[in-house]
């Protein structure tokens, strides 16, 4: 971040949200890293340093931990926000729905960020729809400026109605860049004070029912707010046939297109900033005014499914707007035009394909896969979220459903082998150490408890690296690079009842193979159970940057590419018709040595 | 502070780890250094991993991010092979494209080779730079982007930086 003048300065839509909670007071800023939020935290992070403040930022362990340390803060009467990506709300959507109605004190808001494309996820979740679950009100900026904006009007709204708000920005406004003119930081100096109301913060289910009931309240009251309706920006004398609706960055690719083409008298042009809770008056209004409705939004028909009269209206429901998929200006443009009864002109295609995603060259990762691959090919391999779920590359990853899953699916899948007495298949589990600490733990115990067998192996790199290499509860240092405490992944092994622990540098190619041998036996020993590995070298994002050794491929190459399909280490290329290694790009892990079937590869002296 | 009114749509290829998000910031600095309002797209995430990234920019009077097809004044393609996946993004008749590449076509320079030459391959992506900013259609003039580049360098990559943009537009 640097500065134009004073008050404007170019921000990533995350940095610009996380200046937002920053000048606005909230003192508890919580998040677990995921993309495309992450950069939010480290954001606030750093604001906090470079201006002193007396403020809390952590990383938590995951978002439902994240969530209710935040909101805490906000039962106390003080601001505070929490931030994730939107599978993370997943993990978060108890206390979430919880919360909407206990409802809070201070000013409490919830970043969700969505990934339409999906870039970066599992799913393409609309966390607006989750927002409409809670019964919670919810923002959706269509420019890094209105993001940062909009944590303001958030913040006040919350804290106005006593109900936690959320704001939905997605990837393109997560990591967009723009020159935002901005504020000054608030420090508004709240004594936090915990007021007892058993029957709001401990509230039964008969109270409940009354604080629903508020609840309802509160949404109909924020849904007649006029300043937060969807607002006309092409205001003109004469009222066209045409309306379109549209939120998000979907709404600037739209306003950009209309400009563009000098459309903006075709159409009535509304923007909407919070797409739920919508008014059913002024939708009912809209309805009547217009014989043709388009909405436009991501990623799912939220506003959309708001509005009381479908019969004239052109979007997701009916197909108009594809239902899946990033909305980029590329697939709107046709659709508007075929709205304003336009022709859309002939549109190259864009080559599809691209080159795909693979672990770094000498990441220890892909040298614990290929020891998995060696020792037990015939194994099954749950996986787990992280830069590991690259393992698929090398066909040492068989699923990936989401955070933690891996362990609960070895323990599945050993059940359903066992039960259905087909052939039981050894099973491979691989997570790594943030994501076992995220919510592998309570697995691990839910499989030692129920007697599952299996092997897992925690990749652990000592960083959440996918993300950008946060820190974790295992390193023990905090978000604004202060000292923690570390848990003891031991300890934690012990306390599960894991019998059999051994700790394996992935480097150590033969060491590691017989490491997995041996914990096979175990799982099959009658006196045996989970036999855990770790699989411990640091990841070479913050690891020093030496070569251990010098590979290079010999004379004796015959070209067959086993080691550039299998392995798929970046730094193996082929020239002329052979393997060879782009020295400039090799960091010297010497695992590939062991890949080559006619050992060509050669560690040189 | 020069100021200079600009309206151009760029788009920056290449694959996660090559720079092309260093590269993205600066004309972004550039553009609000001359005056201009900028706003512009980011690949982070899984891509990040040595996958296709490609970064958009649009300086000027822009509400959104992305560029669409047929709309981009210029391309700067860090890796040959990904121009192919941005190409239809280049205006038809007056776009520009800026290329590394060994091999010899228009407007290609071999940025990786010259690199290597300085002992580094990770300043590619501003010899690249250096050499689009030899060019007429290329919005921004050398010594604004060496001030800019200065100003936002660390200091430890400040004089390779600044060699490698120099080099670039030495060609
Ligand atoms: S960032 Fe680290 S963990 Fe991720 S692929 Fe690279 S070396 Fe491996
Ligand atoms: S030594 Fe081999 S496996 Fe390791 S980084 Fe170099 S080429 Fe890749």
């Amino acid at each position: 971040m640097t500065t134009k003048s004073t008050h404007e300065k170019i921000l990533m839509g995350n940095e610009a949200i996380g200046l937002g909670l920053v000048e606005n007071g909230c003192t508890v800023i919580t998040s677990y890293p995921g993309t495309p939020a992450s950069e939010i935290i480290s954001s606030v992070a750093r604001f906090k340093n470079e201006h002193d403040l007396k403020l809390h930022v952590e990383w938590s362990v995951n978002e439902k931990s994240a969530y209710e340390v935040a909101l805490s803060n906000s039962y106390m009467g003080c601001r505070s926000a929490v931030a994730m990506k939107q599978v993370g709300l997943n993990v978060a959507s108890d206390p979430l729905m919880s919360s909407a109605y206990t409802g809070i004190i201070g000013g409490f808001v919830l970043v969700s960020a969505d990934d339409p494309g999906p870039h970066s996820s599992q799913t393409e979740q609309d966390s607006r729809l989750m927002a409409m679950l809670a019964k919670i009100p919810v923002f959706d900026p269509s420019s890094p400026q209105e993001a940062y904006q909009m944590v303001k009007t958030a913040v006040t709204l919350s804290e106005k109605n006593g109900i936690p708000v959320m704001i939905r920005p997605t990837t393109r406004i997560c990591h967009a860049r723009q020159n935002v003119k901005t504020g000054t930081i608030q420090k508004l100096k709240r004594k936090a004070t915990f007021s007892k109301d058993p029957q709001r913060w401990a509230a039964t289910p008969k109270y409940r029912f009354k604080l629903h009931g508020e609840l309802n309240k509160k949404l109909a009251q924020i849904s007649a707010t006029k300043n937060l309706q969807p607002e006309r920006v092409n205001k003109r004398k004469k009222a066209p046939k045409h309306c379109i609706l549209s939120s998000g960055v979907a709404y600037s690719y739209v306003y950009d297109m209309m400009k563009d083409a000098e459309l903006l008298d075709q159409a009535a042009l509304y923007k909407v900033p919070m797409p739920f809770p919508l008014s059913q008056d002024f939708l009912q209004d809209l309805c009547n005014s217009y014989e043709h409705i388009l909405v436009i939004e991501e990623t799912y028909p939220v506003i959309e499914m708001q509005l009381p009269d479908r019969t004239n209206v052109q979007g997701k429901i009916n197909g108009f707007i594809p239902p899946e998929g990033e909305l980029t200006p590329d697939v709107i443009y046709p659709a508007l035009n075929t709205f304003l009864e336009r022709k859309t002109g002939k549109i190259p295609k864009a080559k599809p394909g691209g080159q795909r995603p693979s672990l770094c060259a000498g990441c220890p990762h892909r040298a614990s896969y290929y020891c998995i691959k060696k020792a037990l090919p015939k194994a099954v391999y749950p996986g787990d979220i992280g830069c590991y779920t690259l393992g698929v590359n090398l066909g040492a990853v068989d699923t990936c459903l989401c955070m933690g899953a891996s362990i609960n699916q070895a323990a599945g899948f050993y059940h359903s082998f066992k039960t259905s007495g087909s052939e039981a298949k050894t099973v491979v589990a691989t997570i790594g150490d943030s994501t076992f600490i995220h919510s592998g733990i309570t697995a691990l115990i839910n499989a030692k408890y129920n007697d599952a067998r299996f092997i897992l192996m925690i990749l652990d790199n000592s960083t959440t690296a996918m993300t950008g290499n946060q820190p974790t509860a295992l390193t023990g240092v905090m978000a604004d690079g202060s000292p923690g405490n570390s848990v003891d992944l031991h300890g934690i092994l012990k306390g599960c009842g894991m019998q059999f622990v051994k700790t394996v540098d992935p480097f150590d190619i033969e060491k590691m193979i017989a490491t997995l041998k041996e914990a096979e036996k175990f799982t099959r020993a009658s006196d045996g159970g989970i036999a855990v590995i770790i699989a411990k070298r640091p990841c070479l994002m913050i690891s020093e940057k030496k070569k251990v050794y010098s590979v290079s491929v010999s004379e004796a190459c015959t070209g067959c590419n086993y080691c550039i399909t299998n392995f798929e280490c970046p730094a193996l290329i082929t020239v002329k018709d052979r393997a060879a290694i782009d020295q400039l790009s090799c960091s010297g892990c010497g695992v590939c040595v062991h890949v080559c079937p006619i050992k060509a590869i050669e560690i040189e002296r | 502070m020069t100021k200079k009114k600009i309206d151009s749509q760029i788009v920056i290829c290449g694959r996660g780890g090559q720079g092309v998000l260093f590269l993205t910031r600066l004309i972004d600095e550039v553009a609000v250094h001359q005056g201009n309002n900028v706003i512009s797209s980011e690949t982070h995430g899984m891509a990040m991993r040595g996958g296709s990234v490609a970064s958009y920019i649009r300086i000027g009077d822009y509400a959104s991010p992305l560029i669409r097809t047929g709309q981009a004044d210029i391309i700067l393609a860090l890796t040959d092979s990904e121009l192919q996946f941005n190409n239809h993004l280049l205006k038809k008749d007056t776009g520009t494209v800026f290329v590394n590449s060994p091999n010899k076509k228009n407007n290609a320079v071999n940025a990786t080779r010259i690199s290597k030459d300085l002992g580094s391959v990770v300043v590619a992506n501003l010899v690249l730079l250096g050499y689009a900013c030899k060019d007429d259609t290329f919005p921004f003039d050398f010594s604004t982007v060496k001030t800019v580049l200065k100003k936002i360098s660390p200091p430890r990559f400040l004089d390779s930086n600044i060699e490698a943009l120099t080099a670039g537009y030495q060609i």
